[in-house]
């Protein structure tokens, strides 16, 4: 019988995706032999993007008119996210000679990354067909892609293909922990990035603050008290994360001390002033509640909890028609909350159906989440690229942002 | 506190929990449930009152967890009767919705006696109260008013004027959530046939339900409230109309002294009845929540000081969702005629929802008939349906349960409980699989003689529906 595992990858040869079997003609960046930018492609291979950072910058000075290492500073900047470095860094290789291929090959991952190309279209079918040595590189581009345009199946399908052929590699753990954690799958997000971190995913912090608030939201709250402690205490989240444990667990001295602590580092950082402000209401200083919630709602006014803390904390303070306001603030919010919920779950169930994440566009853009909005518009054109709605919303925004434009309809 | 070492050890349970409900027994929920739940009841005020110092909560979770079940009970598959006794008519919609309807009060009403009775609907997504003619094919509602998630409304000429007035329960917002947005608002009716509402009480919880009733006899109308609220609102109040004190004018509005009656949250209904024939009214509440009871109120000389439990769940889970007081075996009392399906608590079907009876025997004595099992079960109603004397059921149910489709859809949304022989019920399916019918009414919709029944729609996750979809639909009564 067939193991979900087992009937993933039969899908995957299913729709012809069959990764790490080409040795045909191949435009890959040839890694075969060692050189002194092996290091860096070293680096790039274990994820460790700070030291493939630092090992580009000392290869400047090296290798100053390198075509390859300038491949490899775009590919390091695709990485990253940097859009627009990653541009100048091809717009330099391509200047000193890179083969067109190549270039055009990094483009296609970028493409891909940003979940601009479905994994059925010929380009990526093409890189699929013949990856040379850029395996981990497509499974990456491709994966996040599908984790940014809510393809989680399609998702799971290159995952399990790159655990399978790379299994000490932390990061499909990483990425599965994602998706877990996407559909409040607490337990299994907890088990995933527990192995990336066991493995020795390069950023650690990050897993492990993942597997933390897996675990909270799990309520195993004490084992989430022990992750928080062991990541670095400068990052916010994990700050706000630990507090929130304390709450859980009773412990309101603690997990005061902890807000304080957070606030002093980190003043204008509204979560942590929503938390705090909810705490002192709770803990019936409604002036300082009032003082922090108010804030908190005016960096970000999208903050149910703070605006319904808010309303208790007016009436309190013998102010009940800003109480009203706050109120209904909460209340619209929280039928949002519950309406993009809902969303998501559609689209997970009917990924190819632009409607919902159209839907999901809406409410963003609507909210002022400009960034959410602009990702869900994409993520339309992945699923249906001539969507007109979809592609006039992009094409409206990026002539007022700096956002990537629509891709054209015909890409290459 | 210590750690139990084994699922066998015991825990203070029942210190631990009863300070604010029944104890619950592990098997009420399945494993998975019950670490959200005691966490959250950890978060809330009364949790381990009774007991002295500090209370390991992942003990209390550990044990539930270890002695609950895997899984509840499957709900048992049934199908639609091959000739079901009610057939089902075009759907009535309403006009241009901004979004799908939620139909929270279905109401037949003479409000314009000219044009025969209107059926009012209260649509508590997009916060209207509507009327159009009930009994006509073509329904074409008017829109009567806009409120705040309107929960309930019952048609009163409160200000004797000859005109039928409504007053109406007001949430404020669909969403559980503690808020003082909720409103009892009079829907007063002017000489043009036009309602213009009256905020009668505001800054209250949600309010579920509003009932008009003369209940100190002294001619006016006074308004007994089911404030339901969340966890830490919620009240039952009677609001004693103070008419006689009025210095408002007779064309002002009537004023109210609100008093307070209960200060439990989760009142979600409240009828005035003489339940033991003494010729004064008891107000009668349904409790949701935690307390999941049915309980009477009695006014004494130191006013509404004296109540009792006529009917107490077995656990906080029950999920009670409807009351109605009726004489179902016609012996001259009021009987109770109770729903439990609510599953928005953690989106399972319970095994223990559905449709009960509670016999009045006298002196406040109630024997339960569990009458059938229903998950989901949201609203019941009754009516000599067949026309044999006797009176008959329908209920039908809501919930969004994360459960397999092909299981949803093996269940029933709609059922005709018929009446056979004094106390016993046969049970026909109408429909299965549609579990979005929060509220039903009877009304002679042809004039045959026989009841149809109005189905209202709704749902809180409504992103597969469209708006134009039908609101309510008639099911016409096939028994003759």
């Amino acid at each position: 019988m067939a193991t979900p595992r087992s009937r993933r990858r039969f899908l995957l040869a299913a729709l012809g995706v069959v990764i790490g079997m080409a040795v045909g003609a191949t435009v890959s960046l040839n890694w075969s032999s060692y050189d002194a930018l092996t290091p860096i492609r070293e680096a790039l291979a274990v994820h460790d993007l700070p030291t493939a950072a630092r090992l580009l910058n000392e290869a400047a000075e090296t290798h100053p008119g390198s075509a390859e290492r300038a491949l490899l500073k775009a590919r390091y900047h695709r990485r990253m996210g940097q859009l627009r470095a990653f541009r100048q860094s091809l717009t330099l290789a391509a200047n000193l000679g890179s083969p067109p291929e190549a270039l055009e090959r990094e483009q296609i991952l970028m493409l891909a990354q940003q979940g601009q190309l479905s994994v059925s279209s010929a380009e990526v079918s093409e890189l699929l067909a013949a990856p040379g040595d850029d395996t981990l590189e497509i499974y990456q581009a491709v994966v996040r892609g599908c984790l940014t345009t809510m393809q989680l199946g399609e998702a799971e399908l290159f995952l399990d293909g790159w655990q399978s052929d790379y299994p000490d590699d932390p990061m499909p753990d990483y990425y599965l922990g994602l998706i877990d954690e996407h559909r409040r799958n607490w337990p299994a997000a907890a088990t995933a990035f527990a192995s990336a971190v066991e493995k020795g995913l390069i950023d650690q912090q990050q897993a492990r603050r993942h597997l933390a608030d897996a675990l909270r939201s799990d309520h195993h709250y004490r084992e989430a008290v022990t992750e928080y402690e062991r990541c670095d205490q400068d990052d916010v989240g994990v700050l706000r994360g630990l507090a929130g444990c304390y709450e859980s667990l009773r412990d309101l001295d603690a997990a005061t001390r902890v807000y304080a602590q957070l606030l002093a580092r980190f003043p204008e950082d509204p979560a942590a002033l929503s938390a705090a402000g909810r705490l002192a209401a709770r803990r019936g200083d409604h002036q300082t509640a009032a003082v922090q919630l108010a804030r908190a709602v005016e960096l970000n006014p999208s903050d149910m909890q703070a605006w319904h803390a808010l309303g208790w904390t007016r009436v309190a303070l013998g102010t009940p028609d800003e109480a009203q306001t706050a109120f209904r603030k909460a209340v619209r919010l929280s039928e949002q909350i519950q309406r993009t919920e809902h969303l998501r779950r559609r689209v997970e169930e009917q990924p190819a159906n632009p409607t919902f994440r159209l839907q999901l566009a809406d409410i963003f853009l609507a909210e002022g989440r400009i960034d959410d909005g602009l990702m869900w518009l994409r993520s339309v054109l992945q699923v249906d690229p001539d969507n007109a709605e979809a592609r006039q919303a992009l094409d409206a925004y990026s002539s007022t942002t700096e956002a990537a434009p629509a891709p054209p309809v015909t890409t290459f | 506190m210590q750690r139990p070492a084994s699922a066998t050890d015991t825990l203070p349970t029942e210190k631990l929990c009863t300070h604010c409900h029944r104890l619950p027994e592990p098997a009420i929920l399945p494993q998975s449930a019950w670490p959200a739940t005691i966490w959250q009841m950890a978060g809330l005020g009364g949790f381990a009152t009774n007991l002295p110092g500090d209370v390991d909560v992942e003990a209390v979770v550990d044990w539930y967890v270890a002695n609950a079940p895997l899984r509840l009970a499957e709900p048992t598959a049934v199908a639609a009767a091959a000739t079901p006794h009610f057939q089902p008519e075009a759907g009535l919609s309403l006009p241009a919705p901004a979004a799908v309807p939620f139909v929270s009060n279905l109401l037949v009403a003479d409000l314009l006696p000219a044009e025969g009775p209107e059926l009012i609907l209260c649509d508590m997504r997009n916060g209207g109260v509507w009327a159009g003619s009930a009994d006509s094919d073509e329904w074409q509602p008017q829109k009567i008013a806009s409120l705040p998630s309107p929960a309930r409304a019952e048609a009163v000429d409160l200000d004797a004027d000859g005109r039928m007035d409504l007053v109406v329960a007001v949430l404020g917002s669909s969403m559980a959530m503690d808020h003082l947005l909720g409103q009892v608002v009079w829907l007063r009716q002017a000489a043009d046939g036009r309602f213009d509402p009256v905020v009668l009480a505001d800054g209250l919880g949600r309010v579920a339900d509003v009932q008009p009733v003369d209940i100190d006899g002294d001619g006016d109308i006074d308004l007994a409230v089911a404030e339901f609220g969340w966890r830490q609102t919620g009240h039952l109040l009677l609001y004693e109309n103070t008419a006689d004190e009025n210095t408002a004018g007779p064309d002002g509005p009537p004023s109210f002294r609100r008093i307070e009656i209960d200060g439990l949250h989760g009142a979600s209904r409240v009828e005035p009845a003489d339940l033991d024939g003494d010729g004064q009214l008891e107000l009668v509440a349904l409790y949701a929540q935690e307390h999941e009871a049915v309980r009477v109120y009695h006014r004494g000389a130191a006013g509404w000081t004296e109540s009792r439990d006529l009917f107490r769940a077995p656990h906080p889970a029950w999920g009670h969702s409807s009351m109605q007081l009726i004489d179902l075996d016609r012996d001259g009392d009021d009987d109770l005629l109770l729903t439990n399906g609510d599953a928005y608590d953690n989106a399972l079907l319970k095994p223990y929802h559905g449709i009960r009876w509670l016999e009045n025997r006298g002196g406040f004595e109630f024997v339960e008939h569990h009458l059938a099992h229903m998950p989901g079960a949201y609203a019941a109603a009754a009516a000599d349906l067949d026309g044999d004397g006797d009176l008959d059921l329908v209920a039908s149910a809501l919930a969004e349960p994360e459960a397999d489709a092909t299981v949803v859809q093996s269940l029933a949304s709609l059922l005709w409980l018929e009446q056979t022989e004094p106390g016993i019920f046969r049970t026909e399916v109408l429909e299965t699989g549609d579990l979005r019918h929060p509220y039903l009414t009877l009304h002679d919709h042809n004039s045959d003689g026989l009841p149809d029944l109005f189905v209202g729609n709704g749902c809180f996750d409504d992103t597969a529906i469209e708006p134009t979809a039908a609101s309510v639909r008639v099911w016409t009564n096939q028994s003759r």
